[in-house]
């Protein structure tokens, strides 16, 4: 897993995730990028981490991966991500396609769901949190018993 | 209760109760929640949820939070605190 401060080169990512395993003798990768689009005239999308929980999370998917013989990558930014510019990249590697096509989907989502990480539109310079775009937690709303 | 009152109770950690040494933990807020750490006495996830349902700008994020221990994710309330646990309040996400 890896972050980074402002948008992602996602070539960059690519081909370095690509070599890493070139000779690991898997037949399928597939990645999925995320790519800030421009609407309700922001200029950029914002990000805020909790890394320990990102990593104890990620981890959790390294193994679940490991078990099906599979890999999975991650790259995030922290910060604004100027529109047109990618904010995150996932990617599996595995043996064969099936694995890897039914991984991405379940990690991406999961990702979404449960990945502590907190998002704002960015308007005239200002972050506002995108609390209608969020979701809370799995377990969420035990404090409020 | 009020928020200053809890921030400036560091003076608990010097307190001796029969039972001993009370149990302070610090609770951290993360994202937009924008609130500084705060220190409490609590024995349990439960003591901490009483606590902060009382403070008039965090209670409202309750329903919608999720809640780590020492950077664990969990959902039992009666989980026993040790004293310098560090409870993170988690709201809504959304990576990517």
């Amino acid at each position: 897993m890896e972050l980074h401060n402002g948008s992602l080169d996602v070539e960059e990512i690519f081909s370095k995730w690509l070599h890493e395993e070139k000779n690991s003798n898997y037949g399928a990768y597939i990645p999925f990028v995320g790519t800030i689009r421009a609407e309700d005239n922001i200029e950029a999308l914002s990000f805020d981490i909790y890394e320990p929980v990102l990593e104890k999370w990620f981890n959790e998917w390294v193994e679940k991966a490991e078990r099906l013989g599979a890999k999975v990558k991650m790259a995030h930014a922290i910060g604004d991500v100027p529109i047109h510019t990618s904010s995150y990249i996932s990617a599996v590697f595995s043996p064969k396609r099936r694995v890897a096509l039914e991984l991405i989907d379940e990690f991406v989502e999961d990702f979404k769901a449960n990945a502590p990480i907190w998002k704002y539109d960015v308007k005239d310079g200002k972050r506002v949190y995108a609390d209608d775009r969020s979701t809370p937690m799995d377990g969420a709303g035990l404090l409020a018993q | 209760m009020d928020l200053s009152v809890i921030i400036s109770n560091n003076f608990y950690n010097q307190l001796i109760n029969e039972k001993g040494v009370l149990t302070m933990i610090k609770v951290e807020f993360l994202g937009p929640m924008a609130q500084e750490i705060i220190e409490l006495e609590a024995e349990t996830l439960a003591e901490v949820a009483t606590q902060l349902q009382n403070i008039e700008s965090i209670a409202p994020w309750l329903d919608k939070c999720a809640v780590a221990v020492n950077d664990i994710m969990t959902a039992d309330l009666s989980m026993k605190l040790t004293s310098g646990d560090k409870i993170s309040i988690l709201p809504p996400v959304c990576g990517g």
